[in-house]
């Protein structure tokens, strides 16, 4: 059994990185200061990701929520007022989507490092089109699914059209979805459907629907259904026996690690855990991921988690050769 | 007539930033501050203050002398109820839990953008070790000139902000990660309402508090848990004789329903401002931040709400005919304008002190012309 291990959203940043972060929101530091700093912070985390897992991941340290940087560039779309991020102390800024969306200058590469990527085996984080859609404020579309397709081709197109300028040698993509966790219709399935063949097409490489917050059992079979290479699921939020009984022809990714809880896992375990998810599901792979974002924690406490993917991942090897 | 029967009294939510003569600058530019805040907001000899930051302070000295400016803020701009601003606390969250055994901070981590808070984890049961209130509450009250109301952060809020080392290693053998969280979190709840909730809020109602604010903006975190919190909350408030303000804001208030109607207070202080237009009207288009009210004129409640009319997360100053027209219409889908308190949406910290008392005296001027409107 193939075993991979990789982030499932964006690293904490450091107290340096935060108070360098309000400085320039109030004018008193330049913008490249900030990029200087948050480089700093992303060179030492891409060598503690690369020591530690199989895909190496933008830490992500600039994006003030899983959104911005597409509210804030997307031709269409504007930031508004704070709302709170799922069962979490965190706030994201509502997308409110004014009129047709549209790009224009490329931006994705202002968040992110892609000098530091090239050269490796990178997984990347976007949203998920639809939710992104469920929580935005629309005013411009009167067809909601156009919308749902118009916001897959924005963030589809821009994080492509970053690949291509920094040659970057993506191995995944991940659409982050606690919405598609949530709650899923037959109309939807179809967009979800639409949404993956789309993505894959365009980075063709493989393509992972992470979701988190909400037991997975109710929509995995769709989800799995849909197209995506891999489902992720919050095994912090989902008991393994609702997943008995769902034929998982393909891949899982299981959030073994809970980034919502500073008690550090032991790796035993969460190999334990993993097993079990996979003799529920018959996986055909397992990539062990934490359930989400690890920057709900302390610097420290993160690294000590991703230290346990890795040592969960030797385990588990051990035992299933 | 006291502030009960004001119509649109005005009021805070609690927090300023640090009066300007705290924060950084060498002594004689923090003498300067000292010296223009303590003429405008009219604070008693503040030449005092100047000396002593020329001459070296104790912090603990120079805390009280921000707690007196904060209060001297909120009535030179015209407050009914006041406060010191907060002066005292670092931040709500982590000023109650220093005050509390086993809670041990573990860093910053984010709350939005680029402002984070010092996270701390429970390692054992939570019991209070000094007041985290009395002290200012009781200098506050010896220096007030307007009635006060004394914020305090709310055992739901403390309890979701916090990590959990301890309550959660009792359901370890529960196979549902969900069930294992509501039942730790339910433990964690009543334990600081008992430990430290109940004989801190018992403490400051025998030192004379008539007005308490729970401070509670995590509440709709988990709307599956709402009832069990209203039935803590009055649990936890029972046979105290208080006037009792709920604050929750940058929420979806509909999940407090059907349950907060049963719930014992007086007062729903919620944010408003930030989800509404600043376009001048009385109608749903300008004024979509407050539909909400509408939602609880419908379900009777029983409580006064302060919608918050002011938003703190912007330098824009509000004119006095915005704060009014975002008056009147909370009165006309609360169908009673004595049900309906002028507040801002949270408190003030994160905004300076030449924004914050612009916006508190538009507060009090929008409050007036509402007054006018309706008389």
């Amino acid at each position: 059994m193939r075993v991979e291990t990789h982030l499932s959203g964006n690293l904490p940043r450091s107290e340096v990185l935060f108070r360098l972060l309000r400085r320039h929101s109030r004018g008193k530091t330049s913008w490249e200061e900030v990029r200087a700093g948050a480089e700093r912070e992303t060179i030492g985390w891409i060598y503690f990701i690369e020591n530690n897992l199989t895909l190496v991941t933008d830490p992500m340290l600039l994006w003030h929520d899983h959104f911005r940087p597409f509210t804030e560039n997307v031709v269409g779309m504007e930031v508004n007022g704070l709302s709170r991020w799922y069962d979490n102390n965190t706030f994201y800024k509502v997308p409110v989507i004014k009129s047709k969306l549209g790009l224009s200058e490329p931006f994705l590469d202002r968040y992110l490092f892609p000098t530091l990527l090239r050269g490796r085996k990178v997984k990347l984080i976007l949203p998920d089109p639809l939710t992104m859609y469920r929580l935005s404020l629309n005013n411009g579309y009167s067809d909601e699914s156009e919308l749902v397709i118009d916001l897959s081709e924005v963030i589809s197109t821009e994080a492509h059209r970053m690949v291509l300028k920094w040659a970057l040698d993506v191995r995944l993509v991940q659409l982050t979805a606690p919405e598609m966790a949530r709650r899923l219709s037959e109309d939807e399935l179809v967009l979800v459907r639409e949404i993956v063949g789309s993505f894959r097409k365009k980075f063709g490489c493989a393509l992972q629907l992470h979701t988190c917050f909400f037991p997975a059992g109710r929509t995995l079979r769709s989800l799995l259904d849909s197209g995506a290479d891999i489902v992720g699921i919050d095994l912090h939020a989902t008991p393994v026996s609702a997943l008995k009984g769902v034929d998982v022809d393909r891949e899982l990714a299981l959030g073994v690690v809970d980034a919502r809880s500073v008690v550090v896992e032991e790796p035993n375990a969460c190999a334990s855990l993993a097993e079990k998810a996979v003799d529920a599901t018959g996986a055909r792979a397992v990539h062990l991921t934490a359930n989400t974002d690890l920057e709900y924690l302390p610097v420290e406490v993160a690294k000590e988690k991703l230290r346990v993917l890795s040592e969960c991942a030797r385990l588990l090897r051990e035992r299933w050769t | 007539m006291g502030p009960d029967g004001l119509l649109f009294r005005t009021q805070e939510v609690g927090s300023l930033s640090r009066a300007p003569f705290l924060k950084g600058g060498n002594t004689e530019e923090r003498a300067t501050q000292a010296r223009y805040w303590g003429k405008v907001l009219d604070v008693e000899n503040y030449d005092e203050l100047v000396r002593l930051i020329r001459n070296g302070i104790d912090q603990a000295k120079l805390l009280r002398w921000a707690s007196l400016y904060g209060i001297r803020f909120h009535e030179a701009a015209g407050l009914d109820v006041v406060w010191d601003g907060e002066q005292r606390r670092v931040e709500m969250y982590e000023h109650s839990v220093r005050n509390v055994e086993n809670f041990v901070f573990t860093g910053r981590v984010k709350v939005w953008d680029a402002e984070t808070y010092n996270k701390a984890k429970l390692v054992s049961a939570p019991r209070l070790r000094s007041s985290a209130y009395i002290e200012e509450f009781l200098f506050a009250k010896s220096k007030a000139r307007r009635e006060l109301k004394v914020p305090v952060t709310g055992p739901y809020t403390i309890m979701d902000w916090s990590f959990d080392e301890f309550f959660v290693k009792r359901y370890s053998h529960l196979e549902d990660p969900g069930e294992r969280r509501r039942r730790s979190r339910l433990d964690f709840l009543y334990s600081l309402i008992e430990n430290v909730m109940k004989p801190e809020l018992r403490a400051l109602v025998e030192a004379g508090a008539t007005r308490i604010q729970v401070d509670e903006p995590a509440l709709t975190t988990k709307p599956d848990e709402v009832r069990d919190y209203v039935e803590a909350f009055n649990e936890m408030v029972k046979g105290l004789n208080a006037t009792w303000t709920l604050h929750v804001c940058y929420s979806d208030y509909s999940l407090l329903l059907p349950h907060l109607t049963e719930m014992r207070i007086h007062e729903l202080s919620i944010e408003c401002a930030n989800r509404d237009t600043v376009e001048l009207g009385v109608e749903e288009r300008s004024r979509r931040g407050y539909s909400i009210l509408k939602t609880f004129s419908e379900q009777g409640v029983a409580f006064k709400v302060a919608p918050g009319v002011i938003d703190v997360h912007t330098d824009f100053i509000e004119p006095p005919e915005l704060v009014r027209d975002r008056l009147l219409y909370s009165a006309r889908l609360m169908g009673d304008p004595t049900k309906v308190i002028a507040c801002n949406d949270c408190g003030l910290r994160t905004r300076r002190w030449e924004v914050a008392f612009e916006k508190e005296r538009s507060l009090v001027k929008g409050a007036e012309l509402a007054r006018r409107a309706l008389t």
